[in-house]
């Protein structure tokens, strides 16, 4: 027991002789005046030293301001120079801005759709391009940050279109002794005899008299259905067709589609499944 | 008198101890001004840094800025290029 508080006693001691040796920046005890005179005359040098550097610096903060508010004016100025150019605001070119980021949106949920989407969608990809190419006649359109932009929706566009490329039907070239209810049925093309007629209304520029083709002739296969067309399955007629909304949305507009048609239909009343309808816009 | 002599130079070895022993030491006001004197100093230092630093921020902001301006006048330029361009159409 006496040891041990012998023990704190000693630790204590060092606690507050090391405390109070480290309190004090100097030594003053053993300082000598030559020493004090020396050191004094150090923090006093540098203390002058800074000051002099803080009214420099000041002074140089003081100037940068006011060149960076002077240079902020001439942007303002510039901007608004710019939009005298263009005859708008800069809520238009905002809103020219806002446009080319939902047209670079839609042209990217397009490319991001499967080949065969994309083929058969191609007539919202040429709208795309139609879109685009009115915004670049805009004036805004030659800001370096627009033309980047306007470069890559092009971009992302005619990828879309590479794409939508790759599901383009394949071919089948007429062999002697062919007939279109033969070549529907071979496996490798529909397997389906009765899938003729869709042969026979993908080729009409080919094809006059279904009875009739030639060897040599090279008709399209279509496996997805076109932009602008319909594939009639059983059960549909014109009426019905006509009044689906991504063909016209009325079935009073049947008469449309009978007239784009009209090659091909001799009785407006029946449609065959597998004819490929062209619609009219 | 041979007395006297020794106490003479017990006193002068006496004087001269107590003399080096007792040497020059700085008062509480004097130690108080070399203690505030570095303080003021350090904290005078602490402050130059950071006005640099304030400073070296408005020198890269500026620069930005003249970068900025410089792309707005290209703008305007290219934008009244396209708008005769057009007109000419």
């Amino acid at each position: 027991m006496k040891i041990k508080t012998t023990l704190m006693v000693i630790v204590l001691s060092a606690l507050l002789a090391f405390s109070t040796v480290f309190a004090q920046s100097y030594n003053y005890e053993e300082m000598t005046q030559e020493q004090y005179n020396a050191y004094l005359a150090e923090w006093q040098g540098r203390l002058d030293a800074a000051q002099k550097g803080i009214d420099q610096e000041n002074a140089t903060i003081e100037q940068l301001k006011k060149e960076l508010d002077d240079v902020q004016g001439q942007i303002d100025q510039t901007w608004d120079e710019l939009y005298k150019v263009a005859s708008s605001d800069k809520a238009g070119y905002d809103a020219y801005g806002s446009s080319l980021n939902q047209l670079k949106s839609d042209a990217t949920a397009v490319m991001n759709m499967s080949p065969e989407e994309i083929y058969s969608k191609m007539n919202e990809v040429d709208q795309l391009q139609a879109k685009l190419d009115e915004l670049k006649k805009n004036p805004f359109a030659a800001t370096a940050d627009n033309a980047q932009l306007i470069n890559s929706i092009q971009s992302v566009i005619d990828q879309a279109r590479e794409k939508g490329k790759t599901a383009v039907p394949p071919s089948y070239t007429v062999m002697r002794g062919d007939y279109l209810w033969k070549i529907a049925a071979k496996d490798d093309i529909y397997g389906d005899a009765y899938a003729w007629m869709r042969i026979y209304t993908s080729n009409r520029d080919q094809i006059k008299n279904p009875d009739l083709i030639f060897p040599n002739q090279v008709f399209t296969i279509p496996r997805q259905v076109g932009p602008n067309e319909h594939l009639v399955v059983k059960g549909e007629f014109l009426s019905k067709i006509a009044g689906y909304s991504d063909v016209y949305g009325s079935p009073f507009k049947w008469q449309k589609l009978y007239e784009a048609n009209k090659s091909i239909i001799s009785d407006p009343n029946v449609v065959y499944p597998y004819t490929v309808l062209k619609i009219a816009r | 008198m041979k007395s006297l002599r020794i106490f003479l130079i017990l006193l002068f070895g006496v004087s001269t101890i107590s003399i080096t022993s007792c040497g020059w030491k700085p008062s509480d006001k004097e130690i108080k001004q070399l203690e505030e004197t570095k303080s003021a100093a350090l904290s005078a230092e602490k402050t130059l840094a950071d006005k640099k630093a304030e400073r070296q921020d408005l020198e890269n902001k500026v620069r930005a800025k003249k970068a900025e301006l410089e792309k707005v006048q290209k703008d305007k330029q290219n934008v009244q290029n396209h708008v005769n361009e057009q007109n000419a159409q």
